[in-house]
């Protein structure tokens, strides 16, 4: 059998039917004509523990597997291993769930095989797939991740570290042993108390650090109530606040500060707007204030800049931001990929015809763009 | 609703039949059960990334129909060519690179045989 180690690609298959995956190590095994090292795990914390101690290419992945959803485990793949490409393999095939795995990171979706053949035709799509290597571009999951998140990730792979958290003034700690959540603290808070209160606070930032002794263990109990503890709390508090909060009137749009996007080709104004739009906090370079206008004003109906990360440098009107932070990650995966495949160039933009409405959806090296028109649009 | 074999033979039928467009490069239709033709065969646009470019187009159509933006065309723009694709309302797309510098002189043309393949009839009722 071959062992050429400069080729050989690492599949890691998670399901929680051992019985598949022995069939699949087999069958995987000989078609790869030992190209492949083939490593399985039969839950998506063993799939973790796995992923710790042998960096893999390609993860395949079952979506139904009891504790975690396979949305799930694509975002927190996603966090932990972005240069890992993801296959989600399922014997239930959803177009809405097939459509919402695709825009969470998954390269393809397929059907579990059921004959020879089709057991074939997984082994080309994904020997296919590995031949593209994973690119940098627009990883909009890393803003997403919450700390829950982070949190269950470090635990299911038994990991031992420490999280930071902080926001603004506020900074506390949660210590991670082997998986087991043992000591929480901020300012003169411990324990689950401090714990609860890390896990409520919006914004700021977080980091994980290598595991050293906590000055107390002030926590027992299974993690995965705690986490759903805090969350129920955090519901609590939310709900309680909406309630007593006074109604909020629709945010105006400031005058005179009209952005025009450019043509990244001719210089020459891509779009105008009719409605008043407030310009980013920071310089960007495809926004510049607007010239007088000289046709037919469009309507932009939405307006997203985002950095490579994620971070909202500016929206407006966006009614879900995270879906176009989704789908910028998918348009930059894509868009890279028949790049690399095909003899294209570049890859510069998607324009999207939708009824009535235009989108533009660009990803530059340094951030991803979306702006939405609607049917008077000028865009070319 | 699929395109049956039958639709299917007439929509590739079709794009064989169609007059070639100035700056069109390649031609190919994908159709709803994964299977794909093209009419061209060149080293440069060979059947393996023809078929993930198809793929990607597809999976583009459902993730923004999914996103509540189903789109009727989609463009997308590279340095050297663009692809420009329409879907069916039977899941089949029509895919066409166009050589970046003759984009303004293929539009005409590009543009009819994007919505000569949207109003194909291939029903034989």
């Amino acid at each position: 059998m071959p062992t050429d180690t400069q080729n050989l690609r690492r599949v890691l298959f998670v399901d929680d039917d051992p019985q598949f995956l022995e069939l699949t190590q087999e069958l995987m095994g000989v078609f790869s004509n030992g190209q492949w090292e083939i490593t399985t795990a039969v839950s998506a914390s063993a799939a973790f523990a796995v992923l710790q101690d042998h960096p893999v290419d390609l993860a395949v992945v079952d979506v139904q597997m009891g504790v975690m959803d396979g949305i799930q485990m694509l975002s927190l793949l996603n966090r932990g291993y972005p240069n890992v490409q993801k296959v989600v393999l399922t014997g239930f095939a959803n177009e809405n769930y097939r459509a919402a795995c695709l825009s969470n990171g998954a390269e393809l979706f397929l059907q579990k095989p059921t004959n020879q053949e089709g057991w074939r035709s997984l082994f080309t799509a994904l020997n296919e797939l590995l031949k593209y290597k994973p690119e940098e571009g627009f990883r909009g999951v890393l803003r997403r991740v919450s700390i829950p998140d982070v949190l269950q990730m470090e635990c299911l792979a038994r990991n031992s570290s420490v999280l930071e958290i902080s926001n603004g003034p506020k900074q506390g700690s949660i210590f991670v042993e082997e998986g087991q959540i043992i000591h929480a603290q901020i300012g003169d808070r411990t324990g689950e108390q401090a714990f609860n209160q890390l896990l409520s606070m919006s914004g700021g930032n977080f980091s994980l650090k290598p595991f050293t002794e906590p000055p107390a263990r002030t926590i027992e109990g299974p993690w995965e109530f705690l986490v759903m503890e805090a969350a129920r709390q955090r519901d609590e508090a939310m709900s309680a606040a909406a309630e007593s909060a006074p109604p909020v009137e629709s945010i105006a749009p400031v005058a005179g500060e009209e952005p025009v996007l450019i043509d990244v080709e001719t210089g020459g104004p891509l779009a105008a707007e009719s409605v008043a739009a407030p310009a980013p906090k920071t310089a960007a370079a495809t926004v510049i204030p607007r010239p007088a206008p000289t046709g037919p004003p469009p309507k932009v109906e939405e307006l997203v800049i985002c950095s490579v990360h994620g971070e909202v440098l500016h929206q407006w009107q966006c009614r879900n931001v995270d879906v176009w932070i989704n789908f910028f990650e998918f348009v930059s995966q894509r868009g890279q990929r028949l790049a690399q495949a095909l003899p294209l160039g570049k890859f510069d933009r998607l324009e999207i015809q939708s009824g009535d409405s235009r989108a533009v959806v660009i990803i530059a090296a340094d951030r991803g763009v979306m702006v939405k028109t609607g049917k008077q649009s000028v865009l070319k | 609703m699929r395109a049956s074999e039958e639709a299917k033979q007439r929509i590739t039928d079709w794009l064989r039949r169609s007059p070639s467009v100035r700056g069109v490069l390649v031609r190919g239709v994908r159709f709803a059960d994964q299977t794909f033709v093209s009419d061209f065969d060149s080293r440069d646009y060979p059947v393996g990334a023809l078929e993930l470019a198809w793929r990607s187009v597809s999976d583009t159509f459902q993730v923004l129909t999914a996103h509540r933006l189903p789109p009727t065309r989609l463009t997308w723009v590279y340095e050297r060519s663009v692809l420009h694709c329409v879907r069916r309302d039977d899941g089949s797309i029509l895919g066409l690179f166009v050589a970046k510098n003759l984009v303004e002189q293929s539009r005409e043309g590009v543009d009819r045989l994007l919505s000569e393949f949207i109003s194909l009839k291939v029903s034989s009722r």
